[in-house]
């Protein structure tokens, strides 16, 4: 449903997966799995990546690359697709390593390389890859005949005087369903550990060469307004999914604190839309899905907060008072913990049990695992039309953040925060759903909105400040002064407590403002 | 598409000719152009009819009265603009170009001109907002004399960088005249004058 790309244009569908090259080694053997098996080829591949100077492809999201296989060179162009199976590929034959933008038909893939002034076009990586793949052929279950390609890659990607060895697993799906690419991965995973790769070989290479890894927000939702209640819940999964896997790599780099809250934003988005569109999932598959996806969020959390004192809450009272000691030590200490839960992230994302849950959910969405076992009340739900569920699910919403936040302006903070968590999921419903109103309604709802939850979100400021003191505390760094921590932490604390009494008439007028603005949705549904 | 605006309301300054090399650069590249001309001189449409059939295709568009469409596909959208703009069209052809490219002349007679052009623009909201790039050519320069430094000074002064500078050469007139562009010709003199306009294809190309 969601997909945006053209119809018409190629693409490849396609699954890595990284592992032990000696465990990857075994699995080359291929007797374990169920299926018939070709033939084991092995070829030696040799790819030269060409960009400008300033990674202007790179920037456009595509990779441009010229292979050699055997005496045949073979030019292809690739964009980054929805950074789990599908990714855009035009391939043509070229005469020697050298690029030739002639062989890229207008307007696309054309159009995507744009102008190349003469001597533009430089090699920025190159990689050496000997691949064995073989066919594998299997029966779905269902009369339908499913085929793979199996690549074992071995070699490595080298950038300037840097290289990166490369031991991964591509499956390529030549003929079927998707489905059946998560499904032999999972296999993979019983025999031995693998870890699922959302980068591709080019994002290797880049990253080698010393760009930073990408991060990226979430692709707006377009739902089709003939959809139905189970092909909503496919598209919205869908893009959260993809929101989360493309941001992984970043989080996995720490360099950049986009990455972890991206990903976090990409798991967040799709636990609310779990929790709104409960009624359609069958029960069981719900609480898997709500499990699993709190233990990965979990896992972000201490970075992201650690991410949000460090960038946003220490600074401006380190910069009010230059001369206070406590605030260096307490920074220095908070990096600690920072690095320490960049460590746990990483830690979390190289489980087993995280592989296979992306690959189970990309069954799950690629199988269309809600329809089984869907009774009654699940049925029902997925077969209402998208508007009738988009107005229930908004109107429901709505009507829960008034009333947890009645009477506003004598709420407790506890009960504030109450609101504060309503009011995100409010908001990621708005943002789903949007597109099936009119315009101007929808803006202005979510601009009061977003007004509100700007302002509440000081609440938060305070409540983290105080969790992540305490923690320190808890865990006090080899070396550390206790008294001159405990000082800095009290100050901090103290400090964002005072912003948030500062900010109450406005948080208040902000209120009144959200609870007058009128829904854009039908109501009375 | 990527639509790129030739704008100066100084008269003669070079708006066609570079309006027509970039159509031209960007047809040769292999990207579908279209060149809309939005002056009733037509020069630029006349340009396009001029233009040779064994030649990379620009579509010429006639937007003297109204902003229209490109064809669908058009990867690279150059628009012409008149040197005397009717406020109007001025709104509506920045709203719609992704940016403007600003040629001026090493005088202090197109200074004070270009001068009060970007103040012009600078009350347009997505320029003023810095959504939309501009990017000044020095046109018509000849390399080292005082004109050329005294018009690199002043445009540091107005927050503004030169992209490129283009040397004054009869060449221009003698493509225009035939619907020709510098990227269709061959031989070394055209080579060495295209270095010229390497950093102002770069810079749209990065915008895009
Ligand atoms: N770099 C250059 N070298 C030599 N001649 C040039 C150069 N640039 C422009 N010219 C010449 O200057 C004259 C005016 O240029 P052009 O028609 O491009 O300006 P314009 O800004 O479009 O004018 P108008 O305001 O009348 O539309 C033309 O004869 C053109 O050939
Ligand atoms: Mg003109």
């Amino acid at each position: 449903m969601i997909e945006d790309r053209d119809d018409d244009s190629p693409s490849e569908v396609e699954l890595k997966l990284t592992g032990d090259p000696a465990a990857l080694k075994a699995l080359r053997e291929a007797g374990a799995l169920t299926g018939t098996s070709g033939r084991l080829v092995t070829h030696r591949l040799e790819s030269v990546y060409y960009d400008t100077p300033d990674h202007r492809l790179h920037r456009r999201k595509l990779a441009f690359r010229v292979r050699r296989k055997g005496r045949r060179f073979i030019q292809t162009l690739k964009d980054e697709g929805d950074g789990m199976l599908r990714r855009g590929e035009w391939e043509a034959p070229v005469a020697s390593l050298d690029p030739d933008l002639d062989a890229l038909p207008a307007p696309e893939p054309r159009h995507r390389v744009g102008l190349m002034f003469p001597g533009e076009l430089n090699p920025v990586f190159a990689s050496r890859i000997r691949r064995s793949s073989r066919v594998l052929k299997r029966s779905d279950g269902n009369g339908h005949e499913d085929e793979i390609e199996i690549a074992f890659d071995d070699g490595i990607v080298v950038a300037d005087d840097r290289s990166e060895p490369v031991a991964e697993l591509e499956l390529e799906l030549l003929h079927g369903s998707p489905k059946a690419l998560y499904d032999l991965a999972l296999e993979l995973t019983d025999l031995v550990p693998l870890k699922f790769e959302t980068r591709s070989k080019s994002a290797r290479g880049y990253a080698l060469a010393g760009a930073a890894p990408e991060w990226r927000k979430a692709v707006p939702l377009v739902l089709d307004r003939a959809a139905t209640g189970a092909d909503v819940l496919e598209a919205i999964v869908r893009n959260c999914m993809s929101h989360w896997l493309a941001n992984e790599a970043a989080a996995l780099d720490g360099s950049e604190p986009e990455g972890v809250h991206q990903m976090r934003v990409g798991l967040r988005r799709l636990r609310s839309a779990l929790s709104l569109l409960a009624k359609a999932i069958p029960a069981e598959q719900l609480s898997w899905l709500q499990g699993e996806t709190r233990w990965i969020a979990g896992s972000l959390g201490p970075a992201r907060d650690w991410d949000v004192f460090l960038a946003s809450l220490l600074p401006p009272v380190a910069a009010a008072r230059p001369d206070d000691s406590s605030l260096p030590a307490l920074r220095s200490a908070a990096e600690a913990m920072r690095a320490s839960a960049y460590d746990h992230v990483n830690a979390a994302i190289a489980t087993p049990r995280y592989t296979r849950f992306v690959l189970s959910l990309g069954a799950w969405l690629e199988g269309e695992g809600w329809r089984d076992g869907a009774t009654g009340k699940a049925a029902k739900w997925q077969a209402k039309s998208v508007v009738e569920l988009a107005d229930h699910v908004l109107g429901r919403q709505h009507r829960k953040v008034l009333k947890l936040g009645d009477d506003f302006a004598r709420l407790p903070t506890e009960q504030r925060h109450r609101v504060r968590i309503a009011l995100k999921k409010l908001r990621y419903a708005a943002e789903f759903f949007r597109g099936l109103y009119p315009k101007r309604r929808a803006l202005r709802y979510g601009t009061a909105l977003a007004g509100l939850q700007d302002s509440i979100g000081h609440l938060n400021d305070v409540a983290v400040a105080a969790r992540l003191m305490d923690e320190l505390n808890a865990e006090l760094p080899a070396g550390a002064d206790p008294a001159l921590l405990a000082r800095g932490a009290g100050t901090v604390i103290g400090w964002h407590e005072h912003g948030v009494t500062t900010l109450e008439p406005r948080l208040v007028a902000d209120w009144d403002a959200f609870a007058a603005t009128r829904p854009f949705w039908h109501q009375g549904g | 598409m990527l639509a790129v605006l030739v704008a100066n309301t100084k008269g003669g300054c070079g708006k066609t000719t570079i309006a027509t090399q970039l159509a031209g650069a960007f047809a040769k590249a292999g990207l579908i152009t279209a060149l809309a001309d939005a002056d009733r001189q037509h020069s630029s449409l006349e340009w396009t009819a001029r233009r040779p059939k064994e030649t990379a295709p620009v579509h010429g568009l006639d937007w003297v009265r109204d902003v229209g469409k490109a064809p669908r596909h058009t990867a690279r959208l150059i628009i012409d603009a008149p040197a005397a703009m009717r406020p109007k069209q001025a709104e509506a052809l920045v709203k719609m170009a992704d940016m403007i490219v600003l040629p001026v002349l090493p005088s202090a007679f197109d200074e004070a001109a270009t001068a009060r052009f970007l103040d012009h623009l600078e009350t347009i909201k997505p320029i003023r907002k810095n959504k939309k790039a501009v990017a000044l050519v020095g046109n018509r320069m000849r390399t080292r004399t005082r004109a050329a430094a005294r018009l690199d000074q002043y445009l540091v002064v107005q927050g503004h960088q030169v992209v490129t500078r283009l040397r004054d050469s009869a060449l221009y007139s003698d493509t225009a005249a035939r619907g020709l562009s510098l990227f269709d010709l061959r031989g070394q003199r055209a080579e060495n004058m295209r270095e010229d306009w390497r950093a102002l294809l770069t810079f749209i190309e990065n915008a895009a």
